[in-house]
């Protein structure tokens, strides 16, 4: 099953300062448009890369099937980032299934919650506190009603 | 009028469903989109950001990056200007978002997530297994199909 790796996944640099520090083995990011989740997404990225940190793996539209490989190959012990999740992570009870059995920690940024995890104590979103600094902010009501 | 489809099934099969927005604005914006008065005004009002030139832009951080970075939202709704003929898929898009399209009168959407309800004034046409209905507002839309 899904597990903490590191709870504090914060990252600063000149243009934003991102404060996160999870409390759960899944995340999921909503909320408003332009409120930093890419810019985030991307600032964490790239700084793995400089630092060749393979704790983590970075998921969005320009690498969709890497997702479903983490499963084929068992990748276990990783943060997995996954942008463009609604589009990314297949609508079906097989995949939930799949991402509650796997070793890893699992940040999403997505709208419709229930295809990553049934739990909404685990929706959050970030807020801008001042100017490019963010915070993530656990939100206690319910996300989008999906009706489809 | 903005034609509204509430169910990926009720899209006709020769109409293009636009799922993936970022690599379609990206693409467009590699292949030449024309940066207009509404594209900017889109660019201004959801991301805060100013066109420079070429495929730039001034972030609302005051710094200058590509337009590659506009959100995932903004895309969208650019994505709905420049392609009428397509239906684009706003599941990515947040409630900010989501308010000022369902404003627009023009093009086509797969509206899967309903919005916060706001007293939202629109120009909606509403496509259902029960047919075609015209919509004037969000409330009436939100008590149509929930």
């Amino acid at each position: 099953m899904p597990k903490i790796i590191q709870n504090n996944l914060s990252i600063k640099n000149k243009i934003a300062e991102f404060n996160v520090n999870v409390r759960g083995a899944i995340t999921i990011i909503g909320g408003d448009s332009s409120t930093g989740k890419t810019l985030y997404f991307k600032e964490k990225q790239l700084y793995c890369q400089r630092h060749n940190d393979s704790t983590y793996i970075f998921i969005n539209y320009s690498n969709m099937k890497d997702f479903l490989r983490i499963f084929d190959e068992n990748v276990s012990n990783k943060i997995i980032f996954v942008d463009n999740a609604d589009i990314i992570v297949p609508d079906d009870i097989d995949i939930y299934r799949k991402i509650s059995n796997s070793p890893n920690q699992f940040v999403f940024f997505g709208r419709d919650i229930t295809r990553y995890d049934k739990n909404y104590d685990n929706w959050a979103e970030l807020q801008e506190i001042s100017k490019g600094k963010y915070q993530l902010t656990y939100v206690l009501k319910k996300a989008g009603v999906v009706w489809q | 009028m903005l034609n509204v489809y509430i169910e990926r099934q009720l899209i006709k099969s020769d109409m293009e469903i636009i799922d993936n927005n970022d690599v379609v604005f990206n693409y467009d914006l590699y292949n030449n989109m024309a940066i207009t008065p509404t594209i900017r005004a889109i660019m201004k009002k959801i991301d805060g950001a100013d066109y420079e030139s070429g495929m730039d832009m001034r972030s609302r951080f005051g710094n200058i990056t590509s337009m590659e970075n506009l959100s995932t939202g903004c895309k969208t709704m650019i994505n709905i200007v420049n392609h009428p003929e397509a239906v684009i898929n706003c599941i990515e898009c947040g409630d900010n978002v989501l308010h000022k399209i369902i404003q627009m009168t023009e093009g086509n959407i797969l509206l899967t997530i309903i919005p916060s309800n706001e007293a939202i004034q629109t120009n909606i046409q509403l496509i259902t297994n029960q047919g075609c209905c015209s919509v004037h507002s969000l409330p009436e839309l939100i008590q149509l199909v929930v």
